[in-house]
């Protein structure tokens, strides 16, 4: 596991990380998620002792630097482009192998892993955003490390590629490793992550499972369209069940369709349309980050 | 230890720049030692003992900034690529990737100095020789040569080390590495005066012999090694201190 403790950071009177605990757990994927400026790079920057700062992160009860080969316990990847432009790739990993204490020949596996053989003898100065992507989750993957850190590996992915990470982090993590990814792409960090933990403004705001985020923090909900829409919202209104027009419809909070169906059959009103709503990981993140944004932008017109 | 050895050596030799600078170092040597010293040498000099000795220093003395930017770039390519973070994490100590820069720059630069040396003499030899002129029986002082001219060149690149490891940035580095040792220690010479020799660039270049020459206040090479590498100490544990606790952002 990775027990990360009271880690605070301070830049310039300005607190870029505030007391922040959490661990990550092997055999899940745990999503790190934040606004822009919440502190999350500085975080995983912390965590493997890029950045200085207060409070301690243990790899298995351990410091990072007490391991003789680091890289057997974290693969990193922290900026997309971060090779040379005239190294190739082949060349770009042989020199992290070198310094992981790898064997070499375990460059051509990973390579073949993120699909990049092809691309090995080349210079990666004109790779493309997703090329260098793959070509960084090569590097991390190098010495099979018990756990990943990974910021914004899907960015510049197409779907494809989206996909194909998706099920690899899944089935890495399947293999008791552990994945702490940070990522924008809400949607599909709801289909990756096991655990989450949310921060805003360097404060921690959530440390949980993904499936206790969303639902604590929006409430789930029930469109429901009927033949008497009045006569249903009189109703909803003496029983107290708070809703709110839409489309032809009613959205109605906090309540089940078992409820929405009796109480139509109880009042011989015909029920058009009943589904249910299922909250989103995106709703209960902005209902969590909401005010902890750094940089907000305003609405045109 | 060995693994950031191996590793810092083939940063080297795995980019391009790398062989652009080594052209370009050779190119020149061939234009100083061939055509300028040999080829093209003025008549005088054909009587002169020291020629060959004295084209060996100018050679070295022009050509130790290459293995010097060489280092410059190994270190400031971390910064810019972004490889600092891997070069970081996967060691686990900040002083092994420091000693494994500072020695493998140290290795490039005596051995590049060290073809230059060697190179320059013959180049010049070669150049007499195919434009038919000779010179006069040569005093060639190898001691002397071997001792200044690798501590200035090594000099010179570790310079280039410290100004890359307290600047990190790439161009900065670069232009602080030109326009010290003549613009910024030449003006300061104007405060100066007899003291510009306590200067670290000067020193450097009087080790060698073929620094600023400043009237009268020549410090002998011994006594000029010496007070360079006052100053290199001094800058190196500032280095060594910031690589250690500075973020790698």
């Amino acid at each position: 596991m990775i027990e990360v403790k009271k880690l605070s950071k301070t830049y310039k009177n300005k607190l870029a990380v505030d007391d922040i605990s959490f661990n990550v757990e092997p055999g899940k994927v745990t999503g790190f998620l934040g606004p822009n400026g919440a502190g999350k790079s500085t975080t995983m920057r912390m965590m493997l002792g890029l950045n200085s700062g207060q409070g301690s992160v243990l790899y298995e009860g351990q410091p990072l630097h007490a391991y003789t080969k680091p890289s057997d316990m974290v693969g990193i990847l922290l900026e997309a482009k971060a090779f040379h432009p005239t190294r190739s790739a082949r060349q770009h990993l042989k020199i992290l192998a070198i310094e992981a204490g790898t064997a070499t020949s375990r460059v051509d596996e990973v390579l073949e892993i993120v699909g990049l053989s092809s691309e090995a003898k080349k210079g990666p100065a004109k790779f493309s955003l997703g090329m260098s992507q793959r070509l960084g989750l090569a590097a991390a993957l190098l010495a099979s490390p018990k756990y990943l850190i990974l910021d914004e590996p899907a960015n510049g992915l197409d779907p494809e590629g989206i996909v194909w990470l998706r099920d690899f982090l899944k089935n890495y993590a399947d293999k008791d490793h552990g994945v702490f990814v940070s990522s924008h792409l809400l949607s599909e960090m709801s289909q990756l992550a096991d655990n989450v933990v949310v921060i805003g403004k360097g404060k921690l705001l959530a440390n949980t499972s993904m499936k206790n985020f969303i639902a604590g923090n929006v409430a789930s909900h029930v469109y429901v369209r009927v033949d008497q829409l009045d006569k249903f919202k009189r109703l909803l209104n003496e029983q107290k069940i708070a809703f709110e027009p839409k489309d032809k419809g009613l959205e109605v909070y906090k309540t089940k369709t078992d409820t929405i169906g009796k109480l139509a059959y109880e009042n011989k009103i015909l029920i058009l349309e009943l589904a249910n709503q299922r909250a989103s990981l995106e709703e209960a993140f902005l209902e969590v980050t909401a005010g902890s944004e750094e940089f907000a932008g305003r609405r045109l017109g | 230890m060995n693994r950031q050895l191996i590793a810092e050596f083939r940063k080297v030799f795995t980019i391009r720049s790398t062989y652009i600078i080594f052209a370009i170092m050779l190119a020149l040597l061939v234009l100083l030692g061939f055509y300028v010293g040999g080829w093209h040498t003025n008549k005088i000099d054909l009587l002169d003992p020291t020629h060959l000795f004295n084209v060996d220093l100018q050679a070295i003395n022009a050509l130790a900034i290459f293995p010097a930017l060489i280092g410059v770039l190994l270190f400031t390519h971390e910064f810019r690529y972004d490889m600092s973070a891997y070069t970081i994490s996967l060691s686990n100590n900040r002083n092994k990737v420091f000693l494994a820069k500072l020695l493998v720059i140290s290795v490039l630069s005596l051995a590049v100095t060290a073809i230059v040396g060697l190179l320059a003499p013959l180049l010049t030899k070669l150049g007499m020789n195919v434009n038919h002129v000779h010179l006069v029986y040569q005093h060639f002082y190898y001691g002397a040569i071997i001792w200044r001219g690798l501590m200035f060149g090594w000099g010179m690149s570790m310079a280039g080390l410290v100004i890359a490891a307290i600047i990190r940035n790439q161009i900065g580095a670069i232009v602080t590495l030109f326009i010290v040792p003549d613009t910024v220690e030449g003006l300061l010479s104007i405060w100066l005066k007899k003291n510009t020799v306590y200067l670290p660039f000067s020193a450097l270049h009087q080790t060698l012999g073929a620094g600023i020459n400043v009237a009268n206040a020549s410090l002998s090479h011994a006594h000029a090694m010496l007070v360079f590498l006052a100053y290199l100490f001094v800058s190196l544990t500032l280095a060594w201190l910031l690589f250690n606790k500075r973020d790698i952002a």
